[in-house]
């Protein structure tokens, strides 16, 4: 081979090679998205089965909650689009139709908790957390993670975040109802709190006119 | 912008880290048949080796007699060992050699490349080479070497440097260190693109000192000066991937440290007065290997800087988050797996690349410098480590370019 050929013929393997590499990370990353997709039809899926059986069995409907079960998965499935936002950008248009859909499951789940919890008279404690990754929120990372940590530690907490810039009806009125302005906002058990709260604040709120405080499982 | 940034610097690192490993292959494998070294000549001539010591009385019994076993006519070997004004019994013990014919020759410190002048003006053989007295050659390095020079282009050829006996994790590095160099070593050879002839037992044709003048006494790497004049002047320099010689690694951070900042910066002063080579007349060498060794510390220095930069922000981040959370780590300790969050990115595949390359070379390099070829787990630890070690050396010896501090070696050092 003369010289320049040998240059050539690397040039171009490397070329193959580093698209190749491109490709099936991309391939990677696109299966995941369908992953999180799989997961959210399977979780509306059963939602409407809890809400139907709710009104199904109109004489005990509250004997058959296990709203929780559904809640912790809703939240993996938060950190999973969390973590695809991150490495795709914040701007992806399948990450941003996925995280549409899931702010919608989350509000779907939260209404049937409230309303289990005024028929029921069922006590759940509900978080909304609303943040923003435009740059814009420096204590949003560190919001996260305290909501992580509580996650974490007190299980039956059913935490829900939504992304405070998307552009939806019903999550704008939410936002209208709570009076949410800027990112950080925290609203536990109905009580709005603007701007960034402790794990200690968030303990507080949640023990608040209880004995024994959030189940920790 | 950061963010764009740091991928254009990791996606151009990769490539070019991907292109020159490609190249390299290609080149390896196309030549593989010329990797058996030439016959030596039926008429051997002869060779001179001299041994600069400076307080070496520990190793010079051992460096002398690996010589006197070397497999070649003893009538055709002249050892000459230089001590430069030993203040150990360096001396008294090379003496107990001269009844086997070792000229024992004793002078004021001047350092290495002066020593290796005065053994020239005593050296009777047709070629030249020096082994420092903390090496040893195996018997039958310098038969395989000879061979290459009867093509009457080759001024020098080099051996494969092994480090003895690796002990510790530093001299551990610098084992693995010298097998890629074997590797690279070889592939130049290709190219004609050496550009560093070892200290240790590279053999040189005389006659190339008697036309362009001995060692450069005042140079900090004096290997590397002799290598790059045979270049400027249009000479081959050859590699015997199979003749070993297994050298003593230091084996502490300082010595490390000092060895390197010499070596760079040596060779950084070396190839600015030896800028001519960077052009078409010196083809791959002055194309792409020189210009390359540049692109390759740049961006090694680049990709620190960056890695460091995100570090420190994570772990920022990080206390940060352990604040807002009062320490309370406990919920954090139940640890839960999930692949998914296992990154797949294009670059997650693209190191995956560069590491399998990584360790195809030390496969080689072991393979065909007569080592059992076991592939280790270390060896992945070594890639994914060494070349933030690279990086430090070359910011270490860059910044004693830029400053102009100079780095005095009145006494011989190692290497």
């Amino acid at each position: 081979m003369t010289a320049w050929v040998k240059y050539v013929a690397a040039f171009s393997i490397t070329t193959l090679v580093f698209i190749a590499g491109i490709f099936l990370g991309n391939v990677i990353s696109s299966g995941k998205l369908q992953t999180i997709d799989v997961l959210q039809q399977d979780i509306a899926v059963r939602t409407i089965g809890s809400e139907l059986q709710y009104v199904l069995l109109a004489e005990h409907p509250c004997e058959n909650i296990h709203a929780n079960e559904l809640s912790q998965e809703l939240f993996e499935i938060g950190s999973k689009l969390a973590y695809m936002e991150e490495s795709l950008g914040t701007h992806d248009a399948d990450v941003l139709n996925l995280k549409r859909y899931y702010s919608l499951l989350e509000i779907r789940h939260w209404l049937f908790l409230k309303k289990a919890q005024r028929e029921c008279n069922a006590e759940y404690d509900l978080i909304l957390y609303f943040y923003s990754n435009e740059g814009d929120c420096e204590t949003c990372k560190q919001q996260g993670y305290v909501l992580n940590t509580i996650h974490r530690k007190y299980p039956a907490v059913n935490i829900y975040s939504f992304d405070i810039n998307l552009d939806d009806p019903v999550l704008m009125t939410i936002k209208r109802m709570y009076n949410v302005t800027s990112p950080p906002t925290v609203i536990i058990n109905n009580k709005t709190m603007a701007g960034f709260v402790d794990k200690e604040q968030v303990e507080e709120e949640l023990f608040k006119g209880k004995n024994s405080g959030p189940k920790n499982k | 912008m950061e963010q764009i940034i740091g991928k254009i610097l990791l996606y151009s690192t990769s490539y070019f880290g991907l292109f020159t490993s490609i190249l390299f292959f290609i080149l390896f494998f196309e030549q593989k048949k010329k990797l058996q070294n030439p016959p030596a000549p039926l008429n051997l001539e002869k060779v001179t080796i001299a041994v600069p010591a400076y307080n070496e009385e520990v190793t010079i019994q051992k460096t002398v007699l690996s010589l006197l076993h070397l497999d070649y006519p003893k009538n055709k070997v002249e050892i000459i060992v230089i001590d430069d004004g030993s203040t150990d019994d360096t001396y008294r013990i090379a003496q107990q050699f001269t009844a086997r014919g070792v000229k024992v020759i004793r002078k004021e410190n001047t350092g290495k490349g002066d020593s290796l002048n005065v053994a020239l003006k005593h050296a009777h053989g047709a070629f030249f080479g020096a082994l420092d007295a903390d090496s040893i050659v195996e018997p039958d390095a310098l038969k395989k070497m000879v061979g290459y020079f009867q093509d009457k282009e080759v001024m020098a050829v080099t051996p494969s440097l092994k480090v003895f006996k690796p002990k510790g994790v530093l001299q551990r590095i610098q084992g693995i260190e010298y097998l890629i160099g074997v590797y690279l070593r070889k592939v130049f050879a290709y190219f004609n693109a050496i550009h560093v002839t070892p200290g240790p037992f590279t053999i040189y044709r005389k006659s190339f000192f008697e036309k362009y003048g001995g060692y450069d006494a005042d140079n900090m790497t004096e290997d590397i000066e002799i290598a790059l004049r045979i270049q400027a002047n249009h000479y081959r320099i050859e590699n015997a991937i199979n003749a070993v010689v297994w050298t003593v690694g230091p084996d502490t951070i300082a010595s490390l440290n000092n060895q390197r900042k010499r070596w760079y910066l040596g060779f950084l002063n070396n190839v600015i007065n030896y800028r001519r080579l960077f052009s078409k007349a010196h083809h791959d060498l002055g194309l792409f290997i020189l210009p390359g060794a540049f692109v390759s510390v740049a961006l090694a220095i680049l990709l620190l800087g960056y890695v460091g930069i995100k570090i420190a922000g994570r772990l920022y981040e990080f206390i940060l988050n352990l604040r807002a959370i009062n320490f309370d780590i406990l919920p954090w300790l139940k640890l839960k797996i999930d692949l998914f969050f296992l990154s797949t990115g294009p670059l997650f595949f693209l190191a995956l690349i560069a590491l399998c390359t990584g360790l195809a070379v030390i496969y080689l390099a072991k393979k065909y410098s007569r080592e059992k070829n076991t592939l280790k787990l270390s060896y992945v630890l070594y890639l994914l480590v060494y070349w933030i070690i690279f990086a430090y050396w070359w910011v270490l010896a860059g910044y004693y370019k830029m400053t102009k501090k100079q780095i005095r070696w009145g006494r011989l050092s190692r290497g």
